[in-house]
């Protein structure tokens, strides 16, 4: 439904590149062509695929979780090796930010519960040129996620295969691992074969890894605090290992990466029962429990004897690969379980977010070619196995480009995470700009969840909240991407060249289609929203809406009559 | 080698602190509101969704019951409350003719009738309009501006069943495209508790 809500180019891809599969059989198919005039560009009476709404409050929790909780596992040992002792600081602050990008997203996401995320807020907020912009930036951070957390994956691996960790060779100005380099691109391999065939992923799945994670993260937190951490050891690190300021701009910038992946419970929206009440609390509430997991994993992390007698930040930073399997071998009486443990939970559970990279590309790929900012043939579907086959391979065999390159640098973490922080920043940003431009352009939709701290300002006639945590939130992720332009060697240079790149072919693809390449299309955004809520059987709101809408219409009437009537008479 | 046990009630106590807020954050999220179904949305619209409540008025008690259950009915919504008085013209005279004496009347009506609604701080319009027929100069507003509910105070009658209505009241049942409330005491359901 919604791709011919949205001019859809693409004919024939289904929306059911995502991990539930199983849950959501290939496509609950509709034919609904209320409220759709002046956006349709698909063929009429052509029957149109939706995604089924299935995902529960748990699901919409469980699904974000995969994603995000998993950046600490790869953000612990990046964010100690580069702010030393002011690492929790470091990832409090970056939370800070993140608690105002999660508010904004929450807004956005239960006003607008459609596939897409940041992307589409930036195309419905500034035009289909930022949309395309936020999108590059997206598929930049889709790309970095499928390769550093498949690496991540393959370093918790090495947990058990030490030598491997240790070992490399030179290649002219280069010193590599190319055991590590070659699991990685495995594994990368493996998840495009998986996605092609179309895996069978269930949201159960997914649930009991989630689950899993959480118990045993909140068992190395409480069992780390209670056995082995030590205050004194943290005094020390705040006394004598605190960070320059370059240092702890770097770490907090690279801190953002064990937030990114709120973005999944965006894109679930439109899977999800009753969006508008569940994605803000879950939305809410992972924000929160990430803040909670990141910052006690830190401050446990600086406060923990390493066994070799170093400080923990370089205990840590030595342990890049396997930062949390590392934490919980040193708990007394359980470590020896629990090291391993961790090393296998961290692999699982990190291939997961590498898949939901894969997932989350030809997603977005499949949202932008509705739109008409991307051209149709990254989303066409496989033949034989009916998957976005083209958006798979283009976007992971991208990733594996970025993981063999980034191997052949001195730490190949630090390289991708370096990338990460880009592209997050690069989209959070536009996500607010359409956050604040949504308030006065689109004061009409329904906002089951405003972000907090408004003031009420007069715009043509209407009352508009202005989001002053809107602009609080912008400048702290505008602070983070002046940190990561300052102080990412790699990620400066190659993230705008890559979202540059993107322009390019934008410029190209729109010229070619014949569409604005600066304007945006026509849309019926009304007809869309009136859409959207009655398919998210949100009747609440749209009740709210409709009468919105009668309210404003019944003014532009009585408005357009006291214009006839002061008209002097001839 | 076993790592050290070093318990710390500073630890301790951070363990705690954990465990409750993130005990708090997921049982917070857990705890879901009922959805509404389609049809309890759209009733509980249909009485919220109400902006612009008309009130006819006569200046008797009858009709500033009616301006007080207007404001009650508009409050939660903050609804504006249109205040009119309409002044019966007769056809022995032309409709704009000077009638100083109910243009004084309709005006010291209107004014008591706003202080009824200032009182609850809704936003308030008054309007003393000409017509031959109070009851189809109320259609004629209700029409021209969208109004969504007319709420008039009747005055009990102790006539026969059919004729419990005036003609006024008749008119807006019959002819108002928008919801009416016909507010009358309870005296008025005497004459059928008598019979």
């Amino acid at each position: 439904m919604f791709r011919d809500l949205l001019g859809a180019e693409c004919s024939s891809i289904p929306a059911q590149s995502s991990a539930r599969k199983e849950a959501t059989p290939p496509v609950a198919v509709k034919s609904k062509q209320e409220g759709v005039e002046g956006m349709s560009q698909s063929r009429q009476g052509e029957p149109h695929a939706e995604l089924r709404r299935e995902v529960s409050v748990w699901g919409s929790f469980m699904w974000g979780y995969a994603d995000v909780g998993a950046d600490v596992y790869i953000a612990l040992g990046l964010v100690m090796a580069a702010a030393h002792g002011a690492a929790s600081i470091a990832f409090a602050l970056a939370g800070l930010v993140y608690i105002m990008v999660g508010l904004a997203y929450t807004e956005l996401s239960s006003t607008y519960p459609v596939a897409g995320g940041g992307h589409f807020f930036a195309l419905r907020g500034l035009g289909d040129f930022c949309g395309f912009i936020a999108g590059s930036a997206l598929l930049l951070d889709y790309t970095i996620d499928i390769a550093l957390f498949s690496v991540g994956s393959a370093g918790y691996l090495n947990f058990f295969f030490p030598a491997i960790r240790s070992s490399g060779v030179d290649m002219g100005p280069f010193h590599m691992n190319p055991i590590w380099c070659l699991e990685s691109l495995i594994l990368i391999g493996a998840l495009i074969l998986l996605n092609i065939r179309g895996i069978k992923e269930s949201s159960l799945l997914n649930e009991i890894a989630g689950v899993a994670d959480i118990f045993f993260e909140s068992a190395i937190v409480v069992l780390g605090f209670v056995l082995a951490w030590r205050p004194e050891i943290l005094l020390h690190q705040w006394q004598s290992q605190m960070p320059t300021l370059k240092e702890f701009m770097y770490g907090s910038s690279l801190a953002i990466i064990s937030f990114v992946g709120l973005e999944s419970i965006s894109q679930a929206a439109q899977e999800t029962k009753r969006p508008a009440t569940i994605v803000p609390r879950t939305s809410i509430s992972l924000i929160l429990s990430v803040l909670i997991f990141a910052t006690a994993l830190s401050t446990l992390g600086l406060g923990l004897q390493p066994p070799d007698g170093s400080e923990p930040w370089q205990y840590f930073k030595a342990r890049e690969g396997d930062p949390i399997a590392a934490m919980a071998r040193i708990i007394p009486y359980v470590g020896i379980i629990a090291g391993p443990l961790a090393a296998l939970l961290g692999f699982s559970i990190l291939l997961i977010s590498a898949n939901t990279g894969v997932m989350g590309a030809s997603r977005v790929t499949y949202s932008m070619s509705q739109l008409s900012i991307l051209s149709g043939w990254f989303a066409r579907i496989h033949p034989r196995f009916h998957t976005p086959a083209r958006a798979i391979v283009t976007f992971s065999l991208i990733a594996a480009l970025q993981t063999f390159l980034s191997f052949l640098t001195p730490r190949v973490m630090d390289t991708l995470g370096n990338l990460y922080a880009f592209g997050a920043t690069l989209g959070y940003t536009l996500v607010f700009i359409s956050l604040i431009k949504l308030r006065f352009s689109d004061p009409y939709s329904p906002r089951p969840y405003k972000m907090p701290l408004n003031i009420k300002v007069r715009y043509r006639g209407k009352t508009v909240d202005f989001p002053i945590l809107g602009v609080i939130g912008m400048a702290g992720v505008l602070m983070i991407l002046f940190e990561v332009l300052a102080t990412h060697t790699i990620g400066r240079i190659a993230g705008p060249t890559w979202v540059l790149l993107c322009i390019l072919y934008y410029l190209w693809f729109r010229r070619k289609s014949g569409l604005p390449v600066f304007r945006s299309r026509d849309r019926s955004w009304e007809s869309h929203q009136v859409a959207v809520l009655t398919s998210a059987e949100e009747f609440d709101l749209l009740e709210d809406y409709k009468s919105a809408l009668r309210e404003r219409d019944r003014e532009a009437r009585a408005r357009e009559k006291v214009g006839v009537h002061g008209r002097p008479e001839k | 080698m076993t790592p050290e046990v070093n318990p710390s009630p500073i630890g301790a106590l951070l363990a705690v602190f954990f465990v409750l807020s993130f005990g708090g954050v997921l049982s917070w999220m857990l705890r879901l509101p009922r959805a509404p179904t389609e049809a309890a949305a759209r009733v509980c619209h249909s009485v919220s969704a109400v902006r612009h409540i008309l009130v006819p008025v006569l200046g008797t008690d009858y009709s500033d019951r009616g301006i007080e259950l207007a404001c009650r009915i508009g409050r939660e919504q903050k609804a504006e409350i249109i205040l009119s008085y309409v002044i019966e013209v007769p056809f022995s005279l032309p409709l704009g003719a000077p009638l100083p004496v109910q243009e004084t009347r309709g005006k010291a009506i209107l004014e008591r009738a706003k202080s009824i609604v200032e009182i609850h701080e809704l936003r308030c319009q008054t309007r003393l309009e000409r017509s031959r027929f109070a009851g189809d100069k109320v259609v004629e507003m209700v029409r021209a501006e969208d109004l969504q509910m007319v709420i008039l105070g009747v005055r009990p009658r102790l006539w026969p069943i059919e004729n419990l209505i005036g003609r006024t009241s008749e008119t807006l049942l019959r002819k108002l495209p928008c919801e009416v409330i016909l507010d009358a005491f309870p005296e008025c359901a005497k004459p059928w508790q008598e019979t």
